[in-house]
């Protein structure tokens, strides 16, 4: 075994932004970091003109994590990066940004890649393996979360420390997001990044559309009072657009005013019509990474829904986003032959 | 809601200029009978209808939609009604998926030559509106 072999995939990604901000290679390194609750990670920034000394990098980059903690999409954060300044004339040269990726974050990657959003070469991703993030919500129902004071992951195994001394040892699987569960491609392809980081992965998962299926059976009227009832808890907050990569409109239709789509308050019908268009839009682009459901203050099942737009742009037009800069939107081509046995006839 | 016996339903037609405007025109110079509930938009080609148009449509208090532009291959622009079907697929498949009545929302192809199948179409969607009774969902409630 090599030395490199040997390291952890955390010593692994901070190897690898120290070497790349040392070698003037990035401008920023983003990541992950623990964030302030137990079993949370939450975005980490490091700049590589710290001005400072050497022991400031390494400290910051020190914070840098791999783990299962529920964190959000970090290519959420990518766009505000490389939007241009409308007010200028001359756009200044826009940062290089090295990138911690899991899978479907890499998939949000190509996706504003292909969609212009973000230029490729101004992009150093390191890919990291995954093995499925915490679920919190499933976790609060089982204990206090407010009571751990420090969790630990071992190889399938989830450690909370409590108040006391007391340890609670909890089968990691069984509290694994829905989303990560059912992650069909939870591997890092090696051609589609610059460095990939080794280290345990999921398997790949089957039967990726049940919960779908599974509502799909539901009769139309039971379908609808669970919608009525999902969406009565939303609170118009827009924590799920902001969560998504690919929700990335500088102008949401949910805000513009001189056409003003939909009201702005919390009215049940604007709210549905916001979470439909917005589910809409995700044609094609949606990555299933669950971030939207992550963010969501009151727990909407965002899933369930927005899962049926992939869902049906996989069986309509075999597409799922990718990894590959060639793949074209679902929306922006047809076929001849595309279904139409919903259109209606005399 | 109140026993109303005189409730027609409300149906919002969007029609390509090119073909379903001028098969509607064609309905009524031919004299063909159809019920009157349709209130039609023309739009520059079923390309054009942003999906909102539709929801926005049933928001707004109509008991149906009907989206009709041009046969496959013969758009105006080419491939609009194409690219159309693809968005229109989704749209539909989204909206019965969260309980919207499949009737409620409906996409159809007629030339400007088809004055018989607009009128066709028109009862019989008219009727399958008819059918399902005043929209309930999506409504916006306007309050005073």
């Amino acid at each position: 075994m090599t030395m490199e072999a040997m390291e952890t995939p955390e010593q692994r990604i901070r190897t690898l932004a120290v070497e790349l901000l040392r070698e003037g290679k990035i401008d920023m390194f983003v990541g992950l970091r623990r964030g302030v609750l137990p079993l949370t990670g939450t975005p980490c920034f490091i700049p590589a003109s710290r001005g400072g000394a050497q022991e400031d990098l390494e400290q910051a980059v020190g914070q840098l994590v791999w783990g299962g903690y529920s964190a959000p999409n970090l290519a959420a954060y990518l766009v505000s990066f490389y939007e241009p300044d409308l007010r200028l004339k001359q756009q200044p040269e826009k940062p290089v940004l090295g990138l911690q990726v899991r899978s479907c974050e890499l998939r949000s990657v190509y996706t504003l890649v292909r969609e212009k959003q973000v230029p490729r070469d101004k992009l150093v991703l390191v890919g990291v393996p995954c093995r499925g993030m915490v679920d919190l919500r499933r976790l609060r129902e089982k204990l206090d979360l407010e009571r751990v004071t420090d969790a630990v992951e071992e190889p399938g195994a989830l450690k909370l420390k409590l108040p006391g001394g007391e340890v609670v040892r909890l089968d990691r699987e069984e509290f694994i997001e829905d989303a990560c569960r059912e992650c069909r491609r939870p591997s890092v392809p090696e051609e589609s990044v610059d460095f990939l980081v080794d280290g345990p992965s999921r398997k790949e998962a089957a039967g990726v559309y049940d919960a779908v299926r599974a509502f799909e059976d539901r009769p139309v009227e039971e379908r609808w009072r669970i919608f009525l009832e999902e969406t009565s808890k939303c609170i118009r907050c827009y924590a799920c657009r902001q969560a998504c990569p690919t929700c990335y409109c500088r102008d949401c239709f949910a805000e513009q005013t001189d056409l003003h789509w939909i009201g702005a308050s919390a009215e049940l019908s604007d709210i549905q019509l916001f979470h439909l268009v917005r589910i809409f839009h995700q044609a094609g682009r949606c990555s299933s990474c669950g971030a939207c459901a992550r963010a969501c203050p009151v727990g909407v099942d965002l899933r369930t829904f927005t899962q049926k737009i992939v869902k049906d742009v996989d069986e309509f037009f075999g597409s799922l986003p990718g990894f590959s800069l060639e793949e074209v939107s679902p929306l922006n081509v047809f076929r001849e032959d595309d279904g139409e046995e919903f259109m209606s006839e005399p | 809601m109140t026993a109303d016996t005189n409730w027609q339903p409300k149906i919002v037609a969007f029609l390509c200029n090119w073909c379903s405007y001028a098969g509607a025109d064609l309905a009524g110079v031919s004299r063909l009978q159809y019920p009157p509930n349709v209130r039609i938009i023309r739009v520059p080609c079923s390309g054009r209808i942003n999906p909102l148009y539709i929801l926005k449509a049933l928001q707004d208090g109509a008991d149906g939609v009907l989206v009709s532009g041009c046969h496959p291959g013969d758009c105006h622009y080419i491939s609009g009604n194409l690219l159309a079907r693809r968005r229109f697929a989704l749209l539909k498949s989204l909206l019965t998926y969260v309980g919207i009545e499949p009737e409620r929302v409906q996409f159809a192809w007629v030339s400007a030559s088809e004055g018989g199948r607009f009128a066709d179409l028109m009862t019989k969607i008219s009727a399958e509106v008819a059918a399902l009774g005043p929209a309930q969902k999506l409504v916006k409630e306007f309050r005073r």
